[in-house]
C-alpha cells in the first residue's frame, strides 16, 4: 500500500517527535550519569552521551520536519562545529582531571600517563630557571 | 491530547527532569571541574531544548542560536580545564619546594 501525501506527512512528523523523545532519553541518561558516577571522568564519559548523539537525533528531527533544502544547510555547520568542538573540550578536562588526581584509580585499568606525568614535571623545571642568555 | 501533544510534552519534562538533575550536581559539585561538566551538559540540554522546541512548533527559527551555540560550547570548558591545570601545577610545585 502506497501511502497518500498526507500520511507521508503525518508519519515524518512522528518520526521526529520520536527522535526528540530520543534525545530527551538520553540527555536524562546523561544527567543520571552526572549524578550517580564517582570522578569526574566517569561524569566526562556521561555527559557526552547527549553532545553528539542527542544533537544528531535533535537534527535529523529538525530535518525531517522542516523538509527544505536551506534548513539543512543552516543544520550542517551545527553538527560539524560540534563533532570539531566537543572532543577537545572533552580531552582538555579530561587533562586537567588527571592532573587533579580527580578520578578512582581502582576503577582505571590501564593508566597510559603514568609515565609521561614524570616528563611533564621535569619539563616545567625550566621555566622557573633564570632566562638563558641570548 | 492527541498523539503529537502527548510526546511533545513527554520530551519536555525529560529534558526539565534533566535539567534539575544537572543543576543539582552544579550546586554539589565536589569540585570546579565537576561542576563545569555539569555546566557544559545544560548548555547542551539548552541546544537541544532549542532544536526541541522547533520541531514541535513547527518552524525553524532558532537555527542560528544553535549554530551560535554549538561553536562557543567548548570555550568555557577550555578555559577552565586550563586555569585549573595551571593552578594545581603551581600549588604541587611550592608544595615540593617547601618539603624538599
Amino acid at each position: 500500500m502506497i501511502p497518500s501525501e498526507l500520511d507521508l506527512d503525518w508519519w515524518l512528523d512522528l518520526a521526529s517527535l520520536l527522535l526528540i523523545l530520543g534525545a530527551a532519553v538520553l540527555t536524562l541518561a546523561a544527567a543520571i550519569g552526572l549524578l550517580r558516577f564517582p570522578d569526574a571522568m566517569a561524569r566526562l564519559h556521561s555527559a557526552t552521551k547527549p553532545q553528539i548523539l542527542g544533537l544528531l537525533l535533535v537534527i535529523i528531527a529538525i530535518a525531517l520536519q522542516a523538509r527544505s533544502w536551506s534548513t539543512l544547510l543552516l543544520l550542517s555547520p551545527i553538527i560539524v562545529l560540534q563533532m570539531l568542538t566537543a572532543p577537545v573540550a572533552a580531552q582538555m578536562l579530561a587533562r586537567a582531571a588527571y592532573r587533579t588526581r580527580n578520578f578512582v584509580a581502582e576503577q582505571i585499568s590501564m593508566d597510559e600517563l603514568a609515565d609521561s606525568e614524570v616528563e611533564v614535571r621535569t619539563q616545567e623545571i625550566p621555566r622557573v630557571a633564570p632566562p638563558r642568555e641570548s | 491530547m492527541t498523539l503529537f501533544e502527548i510526546l511533545g510534552l513527554a520530551a519536555g519534562v525529560l529534558f526539565a527532569v534533566s535539567a534539575v538533575l544537572v543543576t543539582v550536581r552544579m550546586v554539589r559539585g565536589r569540585s570546579v571541574l565537576d561542576r563545569m561538566i555539569a555546566s557544559d551538559v545544560l548548555l547542551t540540554t539548552v541546544i537541544l531544548v532549542l532544536g526541541a522546541e522547533m520541531v514541535i512548533n513547527g518552524h525553524t527559527d532558532n537555527l542560528v542560536l544553535m549554530i551560535v551555540l554549538a561553536a562557543v560550547a567548548s570555550f568555557a570548558a577550555i578555559a577552565v580545564a586550563r586555569t585549573i591545570a595551571k593552578q594545581d601545577h603551581e600549588q604541587e610545585h611550592d608544595h615540593e619546594q617547601e618539603h624538599p
